[in-house]
């Protein structure tokens, strides 16, 4: 017997449907439209076939020493200096010294630091050809043309910051962001190795053709990682003095393609997650290893255990009231509620990524229900001191648990650890004889219902 | 290679093809995670609602799941740990996996909250004075008492006799015991 029996059940729920819809197809991504899935795999076969002999011929030719150059890769989506991670800040990006070879030979692969305008350090990796980061030509990218492609250090490709959606499922995984100072530790499961984004093409390439990469900036206490490589057990150093490591080996048979996690934390204290298995730090002038995080009461064996980092707890709860003036417009179109704009004036600066205002509309109280956090977005871009703020929200009573009315609640954090702030809320009410817009997300049902 | 039944290997490795395993992995742990959440929110609801965020995303990626790399212990440990910094970074629970898997809002009556509240009653108390024990105690207790292994097995990893091991979680348990009464 559970504690929660309902979750429970609704988690034996969504591993059927999650079951049911990978029996259709053994590595298709769960974003791909089921009525178009068999017609995108016919078409690909032929250009995979010829992608496999460009793929054999560039990368002998790579382990010559001879493979050409092509187009540099361009920019994904529209980059913005004041949204989102912003833009590669010029002459801050670094190419590190870091070079690891390919399970299968040709140009080995490589990490670069890239600082954006926001205030964000980005991990870029790649292909090395000649001092440059780049991608090849190969497994459905940039048409096959077996040729190597530079990355200028000014390009960002599109990125996986943790916490936010990806406009495709593919291997464009291959960059990630967090805030300055942060130490990261973190892997991309099952990415190309071209090292460029395969356009989906990636769910169709065999697992060992797949590469799996491992990277991370520790920080000046970091010393070395272990890891394993099948049964073998692997330490490297890391490159100081900003430790900073990168492990590549082939994606294993079953795995999940294009997925990957990463953990933040403070230098020094971060722990290991897979695929490394201890992180030694110099702390205080001591060597010392730090393991994976252990579940509670678990002792971990590890000989010169580093000292238990220190955690702050309760900031989830901590909350100013500045009780600030909330507009909300609901936007009706025939009779539809189809979204809703929200304005306030910012009474904080956001400067950079590490600030941020979130409007959020908590989950109303609902048959006994503790709440399942908030509906909302993040503004993520920069804004003045005093100026006006306007934002769109989706519809805004998908959660109102039947209710015709909800509290939007504007907030201001500083990340990392800093309470967040409540510039103000305000109750909106749906008018009577509107009939509700589009959901904000889809739910499928599955064979047992939602 | 080796598998570990009591972290729960061979369930997580068959729940890649059958759903009831999961739902078995998740009785096996949710207790453990539940009290881990606790610990850091102090709050039932939030522990609640960060416990299903976790165990969405284990679901999405119990696949790759690899013994070689790790224990599943400690794989959904290392979810849980990313979904609690996530949160705190993000200054809200993060929902993204349930919502993706189309997992309804969590509804917790009074009682479930009660226990959940209740999974880390006494523990800090018990944890403060476990660590004031020698080490070699501190290990032996850990793993009799709280993973539940057999002494030949850890005396074999500690390079000693079972009959030490025995020793030195009796002699722990009677320490913590007495510290425990003292302190109340």
């Amino acid at each position: 017997m559970s504690i929660i029996p309902q979750l429970e059940r609704d988690l034996l729920e969504a591993a059927s449907r999650r079951l049911s819809s990978s029996d259709d197809g053994p590595a298709e991504s769960s974003r791909s439209h089921p009525g178009v899935r068999g017609r995108a795999r016919r078409l690909r076969l032929p250009v995979l076939a010829f992608g496999g002999l460009l793929a054999s011929t560039a990368i002998a030719l790579a382990a010559s020493g001879v493979i050409l150059s092509g187009a540099p890769v361009r920019p994904g989506g529209s980059p913005n200096p004041i949204v989102g991670e912003g833009v590669p800040t010029p002459g801050a990006s670094r190419l590190l010294p870091l070079r690891v070879p390919d399970p299968e030979g040709g140009p080995p692969w490589g990490m670069r630091i890239v600082s954006t305008t926001r205030g964000e350090v980005c991990v870029q990796i790649g292909r090395i050809q000649h001092a440059q980061l780049g991608e090849l030509g190969i497994d459905g990218v940039f048409h096959d043309d077996g040729r190597f492609h530079p990355m200028s250090a000014d390009v960002l490709p599109e990125t996986s910051r943790i916490g936010t959606s990806l406009s495709n499922n593919d291997a464009t995984e291959s960059v990630s962001c967090h805030l300055a100072g942060q130490a990261v530790a973190g892997e991309h499961l099952g990415v190309g190795r071209s090292a460029g984004g395969a356009n989906g093409h990636v769910q169709s390439i065999a697992r060992r053709e797949l590469r799996n990469l491992a990277y991370g900036l520790l920080g000046p206490a970091a010393v070395s990682v272990s890891y394993h490589d099948g049964n073998t057990p692997h330490t490297a150093l890391v490159l100081a003095p900003i430790g900073a490591y990168l492990i590549v080996q082939r994606a294993a048979p079953a795995e999940q393609v294009a997925s990957g996690q990463e953990g933040l934390g403070t230098e020094g204290d971060l722990p290991p997650s897979p695929p490394l298995t201890a992180i030694t730090y110099r702390i205080d002038g001591k060597l010392c290893r730090r393991g994976p995080v252990e579940p509670p009461g678990t002792a971990a064996h590890l000989t010169g255990e580093c000292p238990q980092p220190h955690f702050s707890t309760g900031q989830l709860v901590r909350t100013r009231d500045l009780h600030r003036p909330v507009h909300v417009r609901l936007q009706i179109s025939r009779h539809v509620v189809t979204g809703a704009e929200v304005r306030f004036i910012a009474p904080f600066a956001v400067t950079g990524a590490r600030e941020n205002y979130t409007i959020d509309i908590p989950t109303a109280p609902c048959h006994g229900s503790l709440g399942e956090g908030f509906v909302g977005s993040r503004l993520d871009r920069n804004v003045a001191a005093g100026a006006l703020v306007t934002s769109r929200l989706a519809y805004p009573f998908e959660n109102a648990c039947g209710r015709r009315s909800v509290t939007i609640e504007v907030r201001y954090s500083t990340e990392p650890g800093a309470a967040p702030v409540l510039v103000g809320r305000t109750a909106v009410r749906e008018p009577v004889g509107a009939r509700p817009g589009p959901p904000m997300r889809q739910v499928t049902p599955g064979p047992h219902g939602p | 290679m080796m598998v570990c039944d009591m972290c729960g290997e061979p369930t997580l490795i068959a729940a890649r093809s059958d759903p009831e395993a999961f739902a078995s992995f998740y009785r096996l742990f949710e207790r453990r995670v539940l009290g881990f959440f606790m610990r850091a929110t102090r709050r039932a609801d939030l522990a609640a609602d960060l416990t299903a965020e976790t165990f969405a995303r284990a679901i999405e990626s119990v696949e790759s799941y690899d013994p070689a790399r790790g224990r599943a212990d400690q794989w959904l440990f290392g979810i849980a740990r990313n979904v609690l910094g996530s949160s705190y970074r993000e200054g809200r629970v993060q929902c993204t996996a349930r919502a993706r898997l189309g997992l309804p809002r969590l509804v917790l009556d009074d009682h479930v909250s009660e226990t959940i509240a209740r999974l880390t009653e006494g523990e800090e108390q018990a944890t403060v004075a476990l660590a004031r024990l020698p080490r070699e105690q501190q290990h032996a207790i850990h793993a009799r008492v709280l993973e539940d292994r057999d002494y030949a097995e850890i005396a074999g990893e500690l390079l000693c006799s079972e009959a030490v091991v025995r020793q030195r979680v009796s002699r722990g348990l009677r320490t913590l015991r007495a510290r425990l009464a003292g302190e109340q």
